[in-house]
């Protein structure tokens, strides 16, 4: 592409050149050799400075900025990798907190499970032989008490019979005698 | 035959025409300032002002100009870096100034009404000269006589030596010329290209509208080519810098 246009442009401008030469007494103005002194100083005064102002000005802050930049970045990365390990450590300390206390509640918890089913078991038969020597206790009240309703009964029953005798017989009946009525 | 009847507007020759502006002469020899110094003084001005506006404000987080300044920086740099290594380090201020220079000459040159310096022979042909001098001084300081090496390259047979000496020495002295024809031809062309497509858009009338597109086209094509022909010259530069450092190929 580019060299066929070298190529078109080339026979173009020899074309034109010969016109202008007709017009203007001259090649190219490339080619005008008179032209060079002029050129080529101009060059030399206008790169020298271009030169000197890269080589001293322009390139040592570009570098500067550069490197600053990239110390910088290098810098922050570092501080950040640095940051990560601590949040890490950090973390891992805090779980290892929460292992050793939730450990240390489940203990605490079976602990204190462990008294307090001792307690209530104790004071279960603390209660337990309270209620039975009360039930005991009433229990023997209680045949004591059928004993003499018994008695009483048996003593009333047999005075009942001597009385009920004496009445129909005036016969004494013997306590002994009485009591074989009973049952 | 058209340029007959309007020879100002289709001569695509005339824009490189070099006009004084004030004269100066020493002894014989004239140098007078010239439109062509004045385009030279201009685009050094540009870059200067270019990297100052870029470097005014230096921080962490650059601003527009200066991401352009760092990444032209960077750019040449990594150029150098990759073609020549470490060594090469004290040419990069020639070689940056040298790519930045001849940039924006390419790109002053395509704004209307302006001169392309770098369309004259006696600058490509200065910048190549200074080049090939530079690099033969340093690839002799450097080496001695064993830059003389570079013109037989190890591994070829002998009953070659007649045959690829004088061919590496040819090659080796047209350098300069390639280096500076290269450049100079490209924007000789695509400046008389650019002329001659805006003289048929006069000349057309309505019908210009064809050539006008065709224009735009070979306009952002020419904004490549300058860009591209700054980074050709430049990594040549570096290529031959690469040689005289290690000439072991």
């Amino acid at each position: 592409m580019n060299y066929i246009k070298v190529l078109i442009s080339t026979i173009l401008t020899l074309w034109s050149a010969n016109s202008f030469a007709a017009s203007q007494g001259g090649g190219l103005p490339q080619m005008d050799i008179g032209s060079y002194p002029s050129q080529i100083f101009w060059l030399i005064i206008t790169f020298g400075a271009l030169y000197v102002f890269m080589w001293k000005i322009a390139i040592p802050q570009l570098r500067t900025t550069v490197e600053e930049r990239k110390d910088k970045v290098s810098m922050d990365l570092n501080d950040a990798e640095q940051l990560k390990t601590e949040a890490k450590s950090i973390l891992e300390e805090y779980e290892a907190k929460i292992t050793n206390s939730n450990l240390e509640a489940a203990s605490i918890y079976t602990d204190s499970k462990t008294d307090i089913d001792k307690k209530i078991e104790l004071s279960k038969k603390e209660t337990d032989e309270k209620i039975r020597s009360l039930i005991d206790e009433s229990q023997s009240a209680l045949v004591k008490k059928e004993n003499d309703a018994v008695e009483e009964i048996e003593a009333k029953t047999i005075e009942t019979i001597q009385s009920i005798v004496e009445k129909f017989t005036d016969e004494k009946v013997v306590e002994e005698d009485a009591r074989k009525y009973l049952n | 035959m058209s340029a007959e009847k309007t020879p100002n507007l289709i001569d695509p020759i005339h824009q490189f025409v070099i006009t004084t502006i004030a004269p100066i002469k020493v002894g014989n020899l004239d140098i007078s300032f010239t439109n062509s110094s004045q385009f030279m003084v201009i685009a050094t001005i540009a870059i200067m002002f270019f990297f100052m506006l870029g470097l005014s404000k230096r921080s962490i987080i650059p601003n527009r100009f200066q991401i352009m300044c760092e990444l032209s920086y960077e750019f040449i740099a990594d150029l150098l870096r990759t073609n020549v290594g470490d060594q090469g380090r004290a040419f990069f201020p020639f070689v940056f100034s040298l790519f930045m220079f001849i940039f924006f000459c390419n790109l002053i040159g395509l704004i209307p009404y302006t001169f392309t310096v770098t369309s004259h022979f006696a600058v490509t042909f200065a910048f190549a000269g200074l080049i090939f001098i530079g690099v033969t001084v340093l690839g002799f300081a450097k080496n001695g006589f064993g830059y003389l090496k570079m013109f037989y390259p190890s591994g070829v047979p002998i009953y070659m030596a007649p045959i690829i000496i004088p061919i590496e020495i040819i090659s080796y002295l047209s350098r300069p010329v390639a280096l500076s024809v290269r450049l100079m031809a490209n924007m000789l062309a695509g400046h008389s290209i650019i002329k001659i497509f805006a003289g048929f858009i006069v000349m057309m009338g309505f019908f210009g509208v064809i050539p006008l597109a065709g224009l735009v086209a070979i306009y952002a094509l020419e904004t490549f080519i300058a860009f591209l022909q700054a980074y050709i010259f430049t990594i040549l530069t570096c290529i031959y810098l690469n040689d005289a450092l290690h000439p072991h190929h």
